[in-house]
């Protein structure tokens, strides 16, 4: 365990002696709020709306369902499509364009702590961009009352989300040395991933279904109703796994050659 | 372990290899995907919204 921290924190400073780090919050930041405004203002503008009707007997809009909601599954999911695999481009690639995989590969360490390791550490940055985001849904506190319970969801679902991505993204950097490669052929996986459940708008059969379930969006809205979902969960600590489980399998076949 | 001898013989220890490779990555994924299917069979929700707008009502669930 202690092996496998010390990979994290060695990953997560190189993140911040690279540009990637401050450009991935940076960005990151910017667009939530960008987003973050856009959506309370529209919020305000149709509360007053409401009001100046008199309500008509509608129940109060609720902040969770008319800006966490939409930010979260409408657009931070994109925005974090096109960060994350900015995040795990170089875990392997780097090692492998400057030689230290070969030190990886023949170090004391298992394969599995180095993975873990590495994985841990893109985990750490990812959570400064969760931290960002429930930055911005505090500001709903200070103004407002939304609920604080489906926040819990909210951040779960988040975290599950990243982890899938970044999982993934950290297999498709074992294939490369250029890290732009790496990026892209992550990007690509991702997006495809994404709309893997558009077909199910004019089909029901069971191939559809299976590729609507592996849609990495169908499982997202949930968290960000506030609802915790098994599946759901089960569905993203599977992308993880798999993710873990492929990169060492990649890792091993590059031993095999080296 | 006349058999193994036997392809060894022919291919090289290699094939053995890709093999056991094929088989292991078949069997991790073929557990992801047998779990997921099981919980997506028994599944649980929590809804954690204060009126609970999310699931369906015990007046429902009752039918």
């Amino acid at each position: 365990m202690r092996n496998v921290l010390a990979i994290a924190g060695k990953e997560l400073r190189t993140y911040f002696h690279s540009p990637i780090a401050y450009l991935v919050m940076t960005v990151y930041a910017g667009l939530c709020g960008f987003f973050f405004y856009s959506f309370a203002a529209t919020f305000v503008l149709q509360s007053f709306r409401m009001q100046a009707m008199g309500g008509m007997g509608a129940p109060g809009m609720s902040l969770n369902e008319y800006i966490i909601r939409p930010l979260l599954a409408g657009v931070l999911t994109v925005v974090l499509l096109l960060l994350v695999p900015l995040i795990t481009m170089r875990l392997y690639a780097e090692e492998k364009r400057s030689g230290t995989i070969e030190l990886l590969l023949t170090s004391p360490l298992t394969d599995l702590q180095i993975i873990f390791g590495k994985f841990l550490g893109a985990l750490a940055l990812y959570a400064m961009l969760v931290a960002i985001t429930f930055g911005y849904l505090g500001i709903l506190f200070l103004y407002g009352n939304p609920n604080a319970k489906p926040l819990l969801a909210n951040a779960l679902g988040l975290f599950l989300f990243g982890a899938a991505l970044l999982a993934l993204g950290m297999w498709f950097s074992t294939f490369t040395k250029n890290q732009i490669v790496a990026a892209v052929i992550a990007f690509a996986a991702f997006l495809l991933l994404f709309v893997l459940d558009w077909p199910a708008a004019y089909s029901s059969s069971a191939v559809v279904r299976v590729m609507s379930y592996m849609a990495l969006t169908t499982h997202f809205d949930n968290f960000a109703k506030g609802v915790i979902d098994l599946s759901d969960v089960v569905y993203y600590v599977s992308v993880v796994v798999l993710g873990i489980f492929f990169t060492a399998r990649s890792v091993d076949a590059l031993k095999g050659r080296a | 372990m006349a058999w193994k001898n036997r392809i060894t013989g022919h291919f090289g220890p290699r094939i053995l290899g890709g093999a056991n490779f094929v088989l292991y990555t078949a069997a991790v994924v073929a557990i992801v995907v047998l779990a997921n299917w099981f919980v997506d069979r028994h599944n649980r929700r929590w809804d954690l919204t204060p009126d609970q707008k999310y699931s369906l009502s015990p007046q429902t669930t009752k039918l």
